[in-house]
């Protein structure tokens, strides 16, 4: 119990200094938002104003802490582009549609690397081994946009096996949501697969060298029998932690594939509110964002626990 | 007919070993590599002439010429402004090649001075850079690149800041725990003792060793500025128009994808070739490119075939007593880059039903090695390419197909490894790995009845509360049980042999006799046949019938060893109590080297006399001359009252100090050997770091009369600074003693290795290893180094924590006789910490038995 207790509190200070850190971020910009808002021509008065309307004027940590408050209220204050619309309603409008996303991206990793990288690592120099590896080097050294754009464009010009640029919401119709999502998903997961192929493989490796895998031979266990029974969830737990860095990553690379197939989620409002100056939405989605990825490490934590009881002994 | 018998065998070896020399000089160069390098070499040498020569102005627009294919006059066509696009290309990687090493640079050198310091120093500041590192990491490296580059505003200089900021938290990361991880090696304490400062040690020490861990992260940061900078210009954030980087004209190529592709190929060809460039040479830079998989298929297949072609008489006539296991000729080699290394010479041998074999030799020898390939999972590198392995004199199990040696292991052969810590798979429960045994090779049993057999195994190995131990994590279990719980795995399934590899070397020694018990009851009760390896023979002769004595890949030798029963031992051993045998301390020597015969080889002998020695280093004859020459009043170094040493418990749950000793008083006379012996664990560590200065949290009176003491640690692979070579490790001290700074003067370059080679020569050394780095030494060597790098600090007080236990038992020997030798003649006080009580009562004048804390003075016999 203690190990869950102690995970929790480090996962509050964790959010906190998160918190923090997107809070004073923008308050290195010069001016604010009441100025950004109202443009350069604006008499003090009315900046005054306007200041005074949102609350700017206040001490910091006065101002901070309301914000904080917000997070988890919803009260994030009123975008500047998208007129009177509270940034909550905003965020939550898009958040689903990046959750998706992320999900989509992160089960098709999980789908191909774990098999993958169990199977080249069994017969290492073997065809599986060599074609995978090849191509996982290639994929990596793709940028994830253009692997996007060739993706769209193979895809969704050549093959026309969906509409590029196309959103159908999951309340309308399920089945073509999910239609339109596959694709940027697997934009999202192919370069981070490579990535999760090739540590897979190095964990199998590792695990292969250890003392219970020949007690396991000795005991004539067949080679399948020694990958799936012993190594397989030996090798997952650096895997799973793995894939929990990776979510950082996951988030960012769905940024880059939002803009690429136009899909209304939290990355594409991101990138036009950074190019409109909206800090309000683009703090805000910062910390959203963070506070996702914050909250899978502490899944992730949880998971490998109960797989490997070990672990708790270990770091308590 | 022998002889020409023996000829072809010779044969088929040679043959073997020349087609392996073919395939691996085919194989040995590391292909990848080189079309790393190359591919690398091929883009920058083009990048950079385009630096020099320009052909086009990369801005310069031109509507005549839009959207051109590619030709002789345009190697990669144009653009839509009529820009030539190799040009662009070329000038645009220079670009995003300049940001990527700029942002690496500063994220490296940043990361790394943070990660140093707060690696090696710790406590609160590493605390709090590590959180906010979390903090940092949570949020995705791009998004934070973006916010800030929308803060600082756009331009080339702010991309680079932004990505370099970006960098810092991974690069930071990478090299705390590399610190971390080196800071606790004994090398490190070593150049504490020798009063190096902390910047000194951070730098000049461990920094060295860390380069590998840097050079590779450098590469993969390389890789990723890259697509991050791509990212960024996509996004619109990047180098700004009409200025070309790979990311920009890869985002301005999307629109022309179908009228005019080769604009975004290029660009996407240029950067592929670029990171795949960087990410084969990081991946196998000082890997070698042999496939041993291959290798070692290749030798099989052509011992198979070629033993076939020559040997059609049947391999064993006699029909009386056969062998369960009879090796004959057997020859194992190593896949080596540049051959195959033999490593078992042939070696044959015969294990009867009921016996217990024992094999000893020293490391290297190939002990394990032989009892591996009995087993048949040699490791990917050993292959064999000789002999036969017979079982029940019918079949050779050097050809059996694996599936149906696969049956056999497990079943009628079982293995016990030596480190029952690892050797259990530490995320399935103890029964369920038993049980898996059963399912493997009796699958039609019900589960009930399985799991009795199981718990029958189990309580056979004298565990007790075996239907609770089922449901337990091997990580609940002392080494001891687990040891047991391996031997149950033998035991389930009635195993006709069981290979022994060191089964009790990392047990504390009272376990280890409980174990030796469990082999000789299985011995007695089933006639289970047990191959038994040791590198002691005192392990040997508690158990065995017969040794074989091994050397370098041979057996040297054959003993029968006495049996225990037909001399009245009883008797014997209460004679022992009132002899010779018995010590104060309370060790028995025991009987076990009455059973052994005179060995008829010298490596016999010798190995026999390092084992059973009995010869006394601290005899009265020495403690006579030590008085004298101290005027017969002796001067105490080492005074300690009432002294006790904790450690701060970092855990949550209970805050505050473990007291690890605990209220010990002693004093340490000038010249004399004293001991501290203890069980693993007890202490006696943590006491002589503190006598040495490495302690915090000393409570007492500790009084030390002379400079800080020297220190040879128990593993010279880890108290030798791998980064060093040897001359160079040895001068360390004396630069420091000399303030010598980076420029040193020929002069005193040459002074100081006249000091080093007379050093050298004092501990029995060549000149020859001067040049060589650590880990091309022996462990002999080693040990003789880090005793030669205390004496040449002028050290009078030596701390020798274990300082032997991890060498072979002849090299044993020949160390103890040189520390002694050198004791005399530079007249050192030694402080010896061993778990063995024999070493420290044949070697030490005054003993202290350090258990659970307290330290007891002992009587000594002298």
């Amino acid at each position: 119990m203690n190990y869950y207790v102690k995970k929790l509190i480090s996962f509050v200070i964790t959010l906190f200094c998160i918190a923090l850190l997107s809070f004073l971020l923008f308050q290195i910009i010069p001016g604010d938002a009441a100025m950004s808002r109202l443009g350069t021509e604006a008499t003090r008065e009315q900046v005054e104003e306007l200041r005074a309307q949102y609350g700017y004027d206040r001490n910091i940590f006065v101002r901070f802490f309301s914000w904080f408050g917000g997070v988890f209220t919803g009260d994030l204050g009123v975008s500047i582009k998208y007129g009177p619309m509270e940034v909550s309603e905003l965020i939550a409008q898009r958040l689903p549609i990046t959750i998706w996303l992320g999900v989509l991206s992160i089960i098709l990793i999980v789908l191909f690397s774990i098999p993958l990288g169990l199977i080249s690592a069994k017969r290492p120099g073997g065809v599986v081994d060599m074609v995978t590896d090849w191509l996982a080097q290639l994929f990596m050294a793709i940028p994830s946009f253009v692997q996007g754009i060739l993706i769209s464009f193979l895809f969704g010009i050549v093959l026309s096996w969906f509409v590029p640029g196309r959103y159908v919401s999951p309340t309308t119709n399920f089945g073509e949501f999910l239609q339109c999502m596959i694709f940027p998903a697997f934009a999202v997961a192919i370069p981070k697969i490579a990535m999760t192929v090739r540590f897979m493989k190095t964990s199998v490796k590792k695990e292969l060298k250890y003392d219970y895998v020949k007690t396991a031979k000795a005991k004539g266990c067949s080679l399948n029998g020694i990958m799936w029974k012993h190594v397989l969830k030996n090798s997952m737990l650096p895997v799973i932690n793995f894939i929990g860095l990776i979510v950082a990553e996951v988030m960012a690379g769905s940024i880059m594939i939002e803009k690429v197939f136009n899909l209304p989620g939290l990355g594409l409002l991101l990138v036009n509110s950074i190019s409109t100056r909206d800090y309000t939405v683009v703090q805000a989605i910062v910390m959203y964002i963070a506070l996702i990825v914050i909250t899978v490490n502490f899944l992730v934590d949880i998971i490998c626990k109960v797989l490997d009881p070990r672990q708790a002994e270990e770091s308590l | 007919m022998k002889m020409k018998k023996k000829n072809i065998k010779k044969d088929i070896k040679k043959e073997i070993k020349k087609e392996s020399k073919q395939t691996l000089r085919y194989n040995k160069t590391n292909i990848r590599l080189i079309i790393g390098i190359s591919l690398l070499t091929f883009i920058v040498l083009q990048v950079v002439f385009s630096l020099i020569v320009e052909i086009y102005d990369p801005n310069e627009v031109n509507y005549s010429e839009m959207l051109y294919k590619p030709s002789f006059k345009h190697f990669f066509g144009t653009d839509d402004y009529g820009r030539d696009i190799y040009t662009r290309v070329m000038r645009g990687a220079a670009t995003t090649f300049g940001i990527s090493l700029f942002t690496v640079a500063m994220g490296a050198v940043v990361g790394t001075v943070v990660g140093a310091l707060t690696g090696y120093f710790g406590g609160i500041i590493d605390e709090i850079l590590m959180r906010v590192n979390d903090c940092l990491a949570s949020f995705p490296s791009i998004l934070l690149a973006l916010v800030v580059v929308s803060i600082l505003d756009k331009g080339t200089w702010n991309i680079c800041i932004a990505l370099g900021i970006v960098f810092i938290p991974s690069f930071a990361r990478i090299m705390r725990a590399e610190f971390l991880k080196e800071k606790n090696k004994d090398y490190v304490l070593n150049a504490r003792l020798m009063g190096a400062s902390h910047i000194r040690i951070i730098f000049k020490h461990i920094f060295p060793n860390t380069l590998p861990i840097l050079f590779s992260g450098i590469l993969v940061g390389i890789n990723n500025a890259v697509l991050a900078e791509a990212g960024l210009s996509y996004l619109g954030l990047g180098v700004q128009p009409p200025d070309p980087s790979l990311g920009r004209m890869l985002s301005e190529a999307k629109t022309f994808l179908l009228n005019a592709p080769w604009y975004e190929l290029y660009p996407c060809l240029v950067m592929v070739l670029f990171i795949l460039g960087l990410t084969l040479i990081s991946d196998n830079f000082g890997v070698s490119g042999v496939s041993l998989r291959s290798v070692k298929k290749k030798v099989e297949k052509l011992r198979e075939k070629k033993e076939t072609d020559y040997q059609k008489e049947p391999e064993n006539n006699d029909t009386g007593n056969v062998a369960i296991i009879s090796v004959k000729n057997l020859e194992v080699g190593f896949i080596e880059d540049d051959g195959i290394d033999d490593t078992l010479h042939g070696i044959s041998f015969d294990l009867h039903k009921g016996e217990v074999l024992g094999v000893v030799g020293e490391s290297g020898s190939g002990k394990s090695l032989t009892a591996m390939s009995i087993m048949g999972i040699l490791s990917e590198k050993a292959v064999i390419t000789g002999g036969s392995i017979m079982l029940d004199g019918k079949t050779d199990l050097t050809k059996l197909p694996e599936d149906e040696y696969r049956k056999l292991r497990g079943g009628r052969l079982a293995y016990v490894f030596q480190e029952p810590m690892t050797s259990l798979n530490p995320v399935k429960k103890i029964g369920v790995q038993i049980d898996e045994i059963l399912d493997i090779h009796s699958a039609h049993l019900p589960e009930s009845e399985q799991k009795k057999l199981v718990l029958d195994a189990l309580e056979d190995t004298g565990l007790h509360d075996v239907e609770k131990l089922y449901d337990m994590y091997p990580y609940e279990l002392s080494g001891g049980m687990r040891q047991r719980v391996c031997i149950a795995m033998a035991l389930v399934a009635k195993a006709d042999v069981i290979l022994a590899d060191e089964p009790t070397t990392a047990l504390d020694a009272n376990i280890a006799d409980v174990i030796l018990d469990i082999f000789r009851h299985i011995n007695k009760k089933y006639g289970t046949a047990i191959m038994l390896i040791s590198h002691d023979l005192r392990v040997i002769g508690k158990l065995a019938d017969r040794v074989l004595i091994m050397q370098d890949g041979n057996i040297v030798e054959t003993m029968t060893l006495a049996d225990k029963g037909q001399k009245d031992t009883k008797e014997k051993s209460k004679d022992h109590d009132k002899n010779a045998n018995k010590n104060l301390l309370g060790y028995e020597n025991g009987d076990e080297i009455l059973r052994f015969e005179n060995p008829k080889t010298e490596y016999g002998k010798k190995l026999l006399s390092a084992a059973f020695s009995t010869k006394k280093y601290n005899d009265a004859a020495d403690k006579a001359d030590r008085v004298n020459t101290s005027n017969g009043k002796e001067k105490v170094l080492v005074k300690a009252e009432n002294l006790s040493i904790s450690y701060k418990n970092r855990s949550w749950k209970k805050r505050g100090f473990n007291k690890v000793i605990k209220e010990a008083s002693f004093e340490i006379p000038e010249g004399i050997t004293a001991g501290f012996v203890g069980e693993s664990g007890s202490g006696k560590s943590t006491l002589v770091k503190a006598i040495a200065g490495l302690q915090k949290y000393v409570e007492g009176k500790l009084e030390i009369n002379c400079e800080r003491p020297g220190m040879v640690f128990q593993d010279p692979y880890s108290s030798l600074n791998p980064a060093f070579k040897v001359r160079r490790i040895l001068e360390e001290p004396l630069r420091l003693k000399n303030g010598f700074g980076r420029s040193i003067k020929k002069k005193n370059r040459e002074r100081m290795l006249q000091e080093i080679v007379a050093m050298l020569h004092k501990t029995e050394l060549d000149e020859e290893i001067l040049n060589r780095k650590v880990s091309e030494l022996s462990g002999g060597q080693r040990q003789r180094i880090a005793i030669a790098l205390t004496l040449i600090q002028r050290k009078s007080l030596i701390i020798l924590d274990e300082p032997v236990s991890a060498l072979d038992v002849t090299i044993q020997e020949q160390i103890l006789e040189l520390l002694m030798k050198l004791k005399k003649s530079f007249g050192l006080t030694y402080i010896l910490i061993s778990h063995d009580m024999r070493l420290v009562s044949r070697v030490c004048d005054q003993v202290y038995k350090v258990q659970d804390g307290s330290v007891l003075s002992v009587s000594c016999k002298v």
